[in-house]
């Protein structure tokens, strides 16, 4: 449904991101040559394993990196590079164009601060606006994210909060500034199963109503492939397949994607067995030659050990970094063949 | 509420440290070798006399019942009586006790002041050369004597260029600021080069949790999210390096106010050592005991006021 | 591959750590240098200089740093550095007797607080709530009053109260060792109470008391040389930093600077050699200090 947006211009470009750690073992090329666009008003999904570099790229877009890290390339929003930009404008950036929520929302709000506090001042870094307004403004965003009693909550301290109280609270901080953006790095990975959904269906309902686009993290591809429009899977620092998500997810073109849809219960049902992906993610020090997921790979041959595979298209704004494009095709149409006969 | 029943807590743990430091007080007159009479009173003393400071002193009865007596003369506010001013030792040590709090008071604040600042800088500037000099600093500070470093400020700034005054106490709370200003700095700089180390790296911990990644997400400047955000945090860990530090930092005033000639208590507790004025040496050690604690006791209200959770 | 290795791994970069050579460790090799020369000096006192301690020349008093005198005279014409030199002999023993005293009886009550836990434990950590309501230099100070002062005395004030620092940490850390395996093990062996304080539990919680013993002689010969500035250490004409400072006071007036900057830069000498000692040894034995 989405398909026609493609001559909208994209609000955030990236374009062949590289974000490395220098660490007292080496160079950790942490993100490693990704472009992606994101649309206005969609949700943009970025899923792998953990440590494939999805945090490593959120934080590079608003430059929120340790400073052992350097990051090359461009993120273009609205056309103006963010990685040139001065440390004011970054900040004007930060929170008023792209806001980020994070992974551990049990962390990730200070605990000697009160609630109201740390929503307000995320309002008055934006806006100029008096401590009162702001912390009315607060009142507002606790109830837009629906937290119950809302009042008596300004006045209290992270540790009177539930970890998915706490993520709305998150929530509220990063729409303080009314952006364009927000950056979702696995909001739900540190919650309770029944928390996940509910914190969910409240990132799109807001996406909604505020037209935002959003970047959603996750290593849960059954979380992307319920809410997302389009999707990158990531691997090893490298983007290796990116398209719709029903188009990914019903006919993968990389086996890693097949790999992970395989591990899937919901999804991978159809391969009639779960299968996790043998081996382990290989170190972003030494990362393998050629096509990094060569070695896990049942697809593999001589080729993808010396050459590196690009990410070329292969379905209509569907692309996928894999040599062996014949087979995987072949293997496709067999089992959609096999499930055409047992149903 | 909570933090009333933390106080009522904290309070009622105090008393057998509050029984502990009579104990102490009181025993400490058993450890003059010999009968502290006759030392009181010299060799030649007559038997009259001796038998008369005994029973003032209350040592012609048995140590339990010479305990009650003097638990019930403290309940009473009664110290005893000074040998050498022949006036009770409460309203001696009254006296001096101003003189003393100011130093004690004004030291903290000088100490916060310079630790602030030069933790936040170091922490910055973490392994930089600002980092390394600030730190060695601190090690040279630590291992220098309060009372050379006061010599050291005397001959620079009162001697060499007349902008302090080389003791006293001054009138008035500008004169007194003023007047105390070197003794003050001279007991905060060894406390703040205990608290740098410690509030630089809490600072270098607190930098890199989660919640100072939300702050700068937000957009919030540089500035605020030190001083907000990461300072606050940083700091709860240093008030109790603080707490802990409290009996070095009022002991140090005892010295200095020998060296900078201040009527407090520690000049006092001196002057009364060589004139054998044991009740007044007992007095003075219980009220600097009373003063630790109290000082414990506001950090750890301070300790309450900065960290909500705290409801132990 | 790297998770399942971790654990051996570790232990053999301890030990790697451990056995560094003591050029890669700066701060042990200034300290020990530090320290070394001044014990040299000490030592060495009647060899380096032509005069006594105490050998008085009133004609030759309050002269300024000269050929002859390289850092000056006294009030009775007394050579400060040679002051300075017999002095470190007393001051070196400020830092370290005490300490060392103290250190055993930290240990050992600390130890026997932490093993056997229950009665002895409360009535120990009773004892150190109260000793550490006292600022320290003036529980000191009070008992060197009933005491009388004296070198002597002052020893036995700091004797008598500093072992708590050693005694908080020793029971922290038995507390923890006691359940450790290696003790359990020891006593299904049989082995005896003393055995395994000794044999097997000291040996493994004593580290941080070792980096300790550094930072307190630090303090203690802060102290010394403090309870001596105050009249209450050695006594005159002993030749002994804090002392000189006392006496050489009066004379900053007529600008006669030298009788108590020299010594002071003494202690801080010492001071930081000592320092330095420890933060190498917290380095070499890989213990975070505690305060």
């Amino acid at each position: 449904m989405t398909n026609g947006s493609g001559e909208i211009a994209p609000i955030l470009q990236i374009r062949d991101l590289r974000t490395s750690f220098v660490t007292s073992a080496g160079i950790v090329r942490a993100v490693d040559g990704v472009s992606f666009d994101v649309r206005p008003g969609e949700i943009f999904g970025l899923v792998g394993e953990s440590g494939c570099g999805k945090s490593a790229t959120c934080r590079s877009i608003i430059r929120l990196l340790p400073s052992h890290a350097t990051t090359e390339g461009e993120v273009l929003l609205n056309g103006e590079d963010l990685l040139t930009a001065g440390a004011e404008a970054m900040r004007q950036v930060r929170g008023g164009e792209i806001s980020m929520i994070f992974q551990d929302p049990m962390s990730a709000l200070n605990p000697v601060l009160r609630v109201g506090e740390q929503v307000a001042e995320a309002v008055q870094a934006h806006r100029g606006v008096g401590r009162r307004a702001a912390w009315a403004r607060a009142l507002e965003l606790l109830r837009l994210v629906g937290i119950p009693a809302p009042e008596r909550r300004l006045r209290e301290y992270p540790y009177q909060f539930s970890g998915g109280m706490r993520q709305r609270v998150l929530i509220a901080i990063a729409l303080a500034g009314e952006p364009n953006v927000l950056l979702a790095d696995e909001p739900t990975t540190a919650l309770d199963v029944t928390i996940q959904d509910q914190i969910l269906k409240l990132i799109v309902r807001l996406q909604r109503e505020l037209g935002m686009s959003v970047i959603l993290v996750s290593h849960d591809l059954a979380v992307i492939a319920h809410v997302c429009q389009r999707v990158a899977v990531m691997y090893a620092g490298q983007i290796v397949e990116q398209g719709e998500v029903r188009t990914v997810l019903r006919a993968p073109r990389h086996p890693y994607t097949m790999g992970l849809l395989a591990s899937l219960p919901g999804i991978g049902a159809r391969e009639r067995y779960l299968q996790p992906i043998a081996g382990a993610p290989p170190s972003l020090l030494d990362p393998p030659s050629g096509c990094r997921f060569h070695p896990r790979c049942t697809y593999a041959v001589e080729q993808c050990r010396s050459w590196t595979p690009e990410l070329l298209p292969v379905g209509p704004g569907h692309g996928a970094a894999c040599w062996r494009q014949d087979a995987i095709r072949a293997r496709v149409e067999t089992t959609r063949i096999a499930v055409r006969e047992t149903a | 509420m909570d933090k009333l029943g933390f106080l009522g807590r904290r309070l009622l743990q105090l008393v057998p440290v509050a029984v502990g430091i009579t104990i102490v007080v009181f025993l400490m007159l058993r450890l003059i070798p010999g009968d502290p009479v006759r030392i009181i009173l010299g060799s030649r003393a007559t038997p009259e006399a001796i038998a008369s400071l005994q029973r003032s002193l209350g040592l012609d009865k048995p140590l339990w019942e010479q305990y009650i007596l003097f638990l019930g003369n403290l309940a009473r506010g009664d110290l005893g009586m000074s040998l050498l001013y022949r006036q009770p030792v409460r309203a001696l040590v009254l006296e001096r006790l101003p003189a003393t709090l100011w130093l004690v008071a004004y030291s903290a604040v000088l100490a916060v002041a310079i630790t602030v600042p030069l933790a936040i800088v170091a922490a910055r500037r973490k392994d930089r050369a600002v980092d390394q000099v600030i730190r060695g600093g601190t090690l040279l500070t630590l291992a220098m004597p309060s009372f050379w470093v006061g010599i050291i400020f005397m001959m620079f700034f009162s001697l060499r260029l007349d902008i302090f005054p080389v003791s006293g106490l001054g009138e008035g709370v500008r004169d007194r600021l003023y007047h105390l200003f070197l003794p003050s700095l001279t007991v905060a700089l060894s406390l703040s080069a205990i608290l740098i180390r410690s509030l630089r790296s809490s600072i270098v911990a607190v930098t890199l949790a989660d919640f100072v990644d939300t702050a700068r997400a937000k957009g919030l400047t540089e500035r605020r999210i030190m001083l907000k955000h990461i300072l606050r945090n940083a700091l709860i860990s240093t008030v109790t390096i603080l707490g802990v530090n409290i009996g070095f930092l009022i002991g140090g005033t005892v010295v200095i106010e020998n060296l900078f000639a201040i009527p407090g208590l520690g000049a006092l507790m001196l002057s009364s050592i060589s004139g054998r004025d044991y009740p007044m040496v007992q007095g003075i050690t219980l009220v600097f005991a009373v003063l630790v604690v109290a000082v414990n006791i506001l950090t750890d209200l301070t300790y309450a006021i900065i960290d909500p959770r705290v409801r132990l | 591959m790297a998770t399942i290795q971790a654990a051996p791994a570790a232990s053999r970069a301890t030990i790697r750590e451990a056995s560094r050579p003591l050029w890669r460790n700066p701060s042990l090799l200034m300290g020990a240098t530090l320290l070394a020369i001044v014990a040299g000096l000490a030592i060495f006192a009647p060899l380096l200089t032509p005069y006594g301690p105490i050998d008085q020349d009133l004609l030759n008093a309050h002269k300024p740093p000269s050929w002859a005198h390289p850092f000056g005279t006294d009030n009775f014409g007394r050579d400060v550095l040679t002051r300075v030199l017999y002095g470190a002999r007393i001051d070196l023993m400020i830092g370290l007797v005490p300490t060392a005293i103290t250190f055993v009886t930290g240990v050992l009550l600390g130890a026997i607080a932490g093993y056997y836990g229950g009665k002895i434990d409360t009535i120990l950590m009773r004892v150190v709530d109260v000793a550490v309501a006292f600022p320290f230099i003036v529980l000191l100070i009070a008992i060197i009053a009933m005491l009388g002062p004296g070198l002597r005395n002052m020893f036995i004030a700091i004797a008598l109260v500093g072992w708590i620092s050693y005694a908080r940490i020793v029971r922290g850390e038995v507390l923890v060792a006691r359940n450790a395996e290696y003790v359990l093990a020891a006593k299904t062996l049989g082995f005896g109470d003393a055995r395994i304080i000794f044999g097997h539990v000291l040996p493994n919680v004593i580290t941080p008391a070792i980096v300790f013993f550094m930072s307190d002689a630090v303090l203690n010969i802060l102290l010394g040389t403090a309870l001596s500035f105050l009249g209450l250490g050695p006594q005159a004409p002993t030749a002994e930093w804090g002392r000189m400072i006392q006496e050489g006071r009066q004379f900053i007036v007529s600008g006669e600077w030298w009788m108590t900057t020299i010594p002071g830069l003494a202690i801080l000498v010492v001071g930081v050699a000592f320092s330095l000692i420890g933060d190498g040894l917290a380095d070499l034995l890989r213990v975070e200090e505690r305060v």
